[in-house]
C-alpha cells in the first residue's frame, strides 16, 4: 500500500463552497445553518513512528464530484510502502474549529458535539468485502445528503475541558474525571466501535442507570440532559432500557458496557437524532412534555447500535440499510411498547419520487427524496417482505442476517441471499424492482362498465371491471366489489400480466369497486385510484361542473371579456 | 339620470350587432370551459370514496388530491390550459373594450354605423396600454395579501370554518378592484372622446354614487 486516506468532516463546514454546503444548502433535516457558523479542520502536522514529517505528501482528493474547493477527504503519500502483515504508525496535530450546530456535530452555547472531530481514516476493503473484486480504498467525501462509514478499531481518547463540564462520550471511563491544573480530564476506552463521539456541557443533568436482562448481561445506562428535560429521566430511561431488551432478543445480544444518551438543548437540535457507537443523541430538549416522538427517537438511535454500529454498512452506498432496517426495528418496538401504529398508507403516498435504494446517498436530490426512499420506502420493503413470509420467518432472516454479518460490512445482496435461503426461493424479481430499482406497487381500478342482461321482476346486470398495474409486481391482490343493493363480493387477483377484467353477475348493479380495501399492500403509494365508482347521480355531476365552471367564468370575467 | 338610462338602453339597441358578437363570444368560451372543467372534475368524483370504505379512504384522498397540486403532471396540465385562456382573454379584452366605448363614442356624435372593429384598430393599443396599468394596480396588493390567503388556505384545509378568515381580505381586494376599474373606465373614455382624462375621470368622481348604484342594480 502506497498511501492512506482520510476523511476530515469538519472541512464540509468551511465555506459556502464545499460539496456538503452546496448540495445541502446549508440546512439538514429542519436546521438550518446558524450565520457565520462555519467550522474546519486543519492539520499542523503528521509524523511517522521515526519522526518523518508526512506534510508534504499530503494531497485532498475529491473522488466523487471534482470539487477542488471540497477539503473532507485527504490522500496521504506513504515514504514506502506498507506491504501485507506489515504495519504503519502515525502521529498527527491538528485543529479542529467546530462549526455552529445545524448538521449533526459542532457547538451550541456552551453545548459540544463532538462528533467526526478526528481524521478518520477511511475504509481499505479487501477483495470480496461487500461484492467488490480486488482490493481497495472506499473513498468518499462528506455530503449534503450521506452520512458515513468507517471500520472497526480501537480508542483510547483523553479529553480536557473546563472545570464544570461534563463530558459524555463513546466506550468508557477507564477513571474517574481528574481535576488537573484547573482542566477536567477525562480518560475514555472503547474498542469494536467504528467511530468515536463525545459531547460535553456545563448543563447536563446526568442520570446512570444499570441493566440487565436476559439478553444483555450488564449496561450502564447513562443520561445526560438538558436541564429542559429534568423530569423526563423516566421516560429515556424506559425505552432505552426496551430497546436494548428487545433489540438484544431479536437481532443479538448489545455488547458494549454502557450506552450513553445525550439531549441536547434546543438550539442544538441539529445534533439530535444522531447515532455514534454506544452514543446517541435524542431530539433537542424544547418542549415540557413531548409527545411520542421523544421515545421514538431514542428507539430509533438505539436500533442503530445494530444496523449501523455492529452491522456497519456503507452509508454513503447503501443508507437504506442503516435507515431503513432501523425504521422498521423502531415501528416494531413502538407497536409493541407504546402501541402506535405508523400509518404506512399515508407515508407510501408522500413518496412521490421513488429511487433506487442502492443508490449514492448524496444522489437523491429532489427535496426529502433521501429521507423518504431510504428510511420510508426502504423499511416498507422489509415490511412488504414480512407480509409475505409471515412474521416469524421475518424474525429468522432478521436474527440471521444480524448474526452472521455482527462486527462486519453487509450488502444489500448479502440481506438478500439471507432471505433467499430462508425462504427457499428466489427473490430477484422483488429485489430488481423494489430495492434495485424505483418500483412503487399501484393497482388501480380503470374502468367499470354495466350492462343490463334482463328486466322484469328478476333482472340481471353484468359489471365488467378493468383493474390494471402500473407499478411493480405483487402477488395477491385484494378487490372489493359493492353492488347497489349493498351486497359485497370480495375476489383476489393473481397479479400477472398488466391487467385484468373482472366480470360479474347479479341482481344489481355494481356501485363500486375497490383494490386494496384494507391498504395492506403498503408499497402502494398511489390510493387515490384504487376505488372507482360505476356511475354517478347525472344531477350531481352537472351540479358540480356548472358551479365549478362559474366559478372560473367569474374569476377570468372579472378580468377580461 | 332617468334619461341616461334610458339612452343607455338604446345604445345597447343600436348597437345590437355587438351583443350579438359577444354573446356568440361568450358562449363559445363557456361551452369550452364547461367540457373542460367536466373533463377534470367527473374522474375525479367518480374516485372520491363516498361513503368511504375505509376509515383512511378520504383523508388519503386529500392528501393525493393536495400533492398531486404541486406533482402531478396532468393537473399541471389543466393548470397552463386554464391560465392560457385567460391570458388570451385579457389580450383580447381591450380590444373589445375599444371597440365598444367608440361605438358608443361615435353613437352619441349621432353617427350610424358598424363602428366596433373600426375601434378596435384605432383605440385597441392605447387601451392596451390602461389595461397594463389596471393590471399592475390590481395585482399589487397580491404582494401583502397573498401570503395570508396563503397560510389562510393551508389552515382552512384542516378546519373549513378558517376559511372565513380570508372574507375580508378578499372582499377587500374585490372592492379595491372596482374603484381601480372604474376610474380607469373613466380615463378610457376620456381618451376616446378627446375630452381629456382628467375631466372625465373627475365626472366619474363626482358621480360616483349614481355608477355605483346603477352598478349594483345590473347586477
Amino acid at each position: 500500500m502506497n498511501e492512506l486516506y482520510f476523511h476530515l468532516y469538519p472541512n464540509a463546514f468551511a465555506s459556502m463552497e464545499t460539496t456538503f454546503m452546496k448540495e445541502s444548502g446549508g440546512k439538514l433535516r429542519n436546521d438550518s445553518m446558524p450565520s457565520n457558523g462555519y467550522g474546519s479542520m486543519t492539520l499542523k502536522g503528521m509524523k511517522t513512528e521515526n519522526g518523518l514529517s508526512l506534510m508534504n505528501r499530503l494531497e485532498y482528493v475529491q473522488p466523487d464530484d471534482g470539487n477542488i474547493k471540497d477539503k473532507t477527504l485527504m490522500k496521504v503519500r506513504l515514504p514506502r510502502p506498507v506491504k501485507g502483515g506489515e504495519s504503519i504508525t502515525l502521529s498527527m496535530q491538528y485543529e479542529v474549529q467546530l462549526p455552529k450546530i445545524f448538521a449533526r456535530m459542532g457547538t451550541a452555547g456552551n453545548f459540544v458535539m463532538a462528533g467526526q472531530w478526528f481524521p478518520k481514516i477511511s475504509v481499505y476493503e479487501p477483495a470480496n468485502t461487500r461484492g467488490r473484486s480486488t482490493e481497495g480504498w472506499n473513498l468518499h467525501q462528506y455530503h449534503g445528503n450521506s452520512e458515513f462509514y468507517a471500520d472497526f478499531g480501537i480508542y483510547s481518547v483523553r479529553i480536557h475541558v473546563p472545570k464544570n463540564y461534563t463530558v459524555a462520550a463513546t466506550g468508557f471511563p477507564v477513571q474517574p474525571a481528574q481535576n488537573k491544573n484547573g482542566e477536567k480530564v477525562y480518560q475514555f476506552y472503547a474498542d469494536d466501535v467504528h467511530d468515536f463521539a463525545w459531547s460535553a456541557s456545563p448543563d447536563f443533568i446526568v442520570a446512570e442507570e444499570p441493566f440487565s436482562s436476559a439478553e444483555v448481561p450488564g449496561v450502564r445506562i447513562k443520561l445526560y440532559l438538558d436541564p429542559a428535560h429534568k423530569d423526563l429521566k423516566e421516560r429515556y430511561f424506559y425505552a432505552a432500557k426496551a430497546a436494548l431488551k428487545y433489540f438484544s432478543r431479536w437481532y443479538g445480544t448489545y455488547p458494549y458496557s454502557t450506552l450513553s444518551i445525550v439531549v441536547p438543548p434546543e438550539a442544538g437540535n441539529g445534533a439530535g437524532g444522531m447515532e455514534y457507537p454506544t452514543l446517541v443523541t435524542a431530539f433537542g430538549a424544547k418542549d415540557e412534555s413531548p409527545g411520542y416522538d421523544l421515545e421514538r427517537t431514542v428507539i430509533h438511535e438505539i436500533g442503530h447500535q445494530y444496523f449501523y454500529g455492529m452491522l456497519a454498512s456503507n452509508e454513503f452506498e447503501e443508507a437504506w440499510l442503516d435507515e431503513g432496517f432501523t425504521s422498521y426495528a423502531e415501528d416494531k418496538l413502538m407497536e409493541q411498547e407504546y402501541g402506535v401504529i405508523p400509518s404506512l398508507p399515508v407515508q407510501s403516498t408522500l413518496i412521490s419520487t421513488p429511487a433506487p435504494l442502492t443508490q449514492d446517498a448524496w444522489k437523491y436530490t429532489l427535496p426529502n427524496q433521501y429521507a423518504l426512499n431510504v428510511y420510508y420506502r426502504g423499511k416498507m420493503v422489509l415490511k412488504t417482505i414480512e407480509q409475505s413470509v409471515g412474521k416469524s420467518t421475518m424474525n429468522k432472516i432478521m436474527a440471521r442476517y444480524t448474526g452472521k454479518y455482527r462486527f462486519g460490512h453487509p450488502t444489500t445482496s448479502d440481506f438478500q441471499k439471507i432471505v433467499e435461503q430462508a425462504t427457499g426461493k428466489s427473490w430477484k424479481s422483488y429485489f430488481d424492482q423494489y430495492v434495485y430499482g424505483e418500483q412503487m406497487a399501484d393497482f388501480a381500478v380503470d374502468q367499470i362498465t354495466v350492462q343490463k342482461k334482463k328486466s322484469g321482476s328478476n333482472p340481471l346486470f353484468e359489471s365488467a371491471i378493468t383493474i390494471s398495474k402500473n407499478g411493480g409486481n405483487y402477488d395477491k391482490i385484494p378487490i372489493l366489489f359493492t353492488f347497489k343493493d349493498g351486497h359485497k363480493l370480495k375476489k383476489i387477483w393473481d397479479g400477472s400480466g398488466k391487467s385484468a377484467v373482472f366480470k360479474l353477475q347479479y341482481t344489481s348493479p355494481l356501485a363500486w369497486a375497490m383494490v386494496d380495501p384494507s391498504y395492506n399492500i403498503v408499497l402502494d403509494n398511489k390510493h387515490m385510484n384504487n376505488y372507482l365508482k360505476a356511475d354517478m347521480d347525472k344531477d350531481v355531476l352537472f351540479r358540480w361542473n356548472e358551479s365549478i365552471t362559474k366559478l372560473i367564468e367569474t374569476l377570468l370575467g372579472s378580468l377580461s371579456w | 339620470m332617468r334619461t341616461y338610462i334610458a339612452n343607455g338602453w338604446k345604445s345597447v339597441k343600436d348597437q345590437f350587432y355587438v351583443i350579438i358578437i359577444l354573446f356568440l363570444y361568450q358562449l363559445l368560451w363557456g361551452y369550452f370551459l364547461y367540457r373542460l372543467v367536466e373533463s377534470a372534475v367527473v374522474p375525479l368524483l367518480m374516485r372520491y370514496p363516498d361513503p368511504p370504505p375505509n376509515q383512511l379512504s378520504q383523508a388519503l384522498y386529500y392528501i393525493e388530491a393536495q400533492m398531486g397540486l404541486s406533482e402531478n403532471s396532468t393537473v399541471h396540465a389543466y393548470l397552463w390550459i386554464l391560465l392560457g385562456i385567460g391570458v388570451f382573454r385579457m389580450l383580447l379584452t381591450p380590444f373589445i373594450q375599444a371597440g365598444i366605448l367608440y361605438g358608443l363614442q361615435q353613437e352619441y356624435k349621432g353617427l350610424r354605423g358598424l363602428f366596433f372593429f373600426q375601434g378596435m384598430r384605432r383605440y385597441g393599443k392605447s387601451i392596451f396600454i390602461f389595461h397594463i396599468v389596471e393590471w399592475i394596480l390590481l395585482a399589487a396588493p397580491a404582494y401583502w395579501l397573498l401570503p395570508r390567503l396563503y397560510h389562510v388556505l393551508i389552515s382552512g384545509l384542516q378546519s373549513q370554518l378558517l376559511f372565513l378568515n380570508g372574507v375580508p381580505y378578499v372582499v377587500a381586494w374585490l372592492l379595491y378592484g372596482y374603484i381601480v376599474h372604474q376610474l380607469l373606465l373613466y380615463m378610457q373614455f376620456g381618451k376616446i372622446s378627446g375630452s381629456g382624462m382628467v375631466s372625465s375621470l373627475w365626472i366619474g368622481i363626482c358621480n360616483s354614487l349614481p355608477i355605483i348604484g346603477i352598478s349594483i342594480c345590473l347586477e
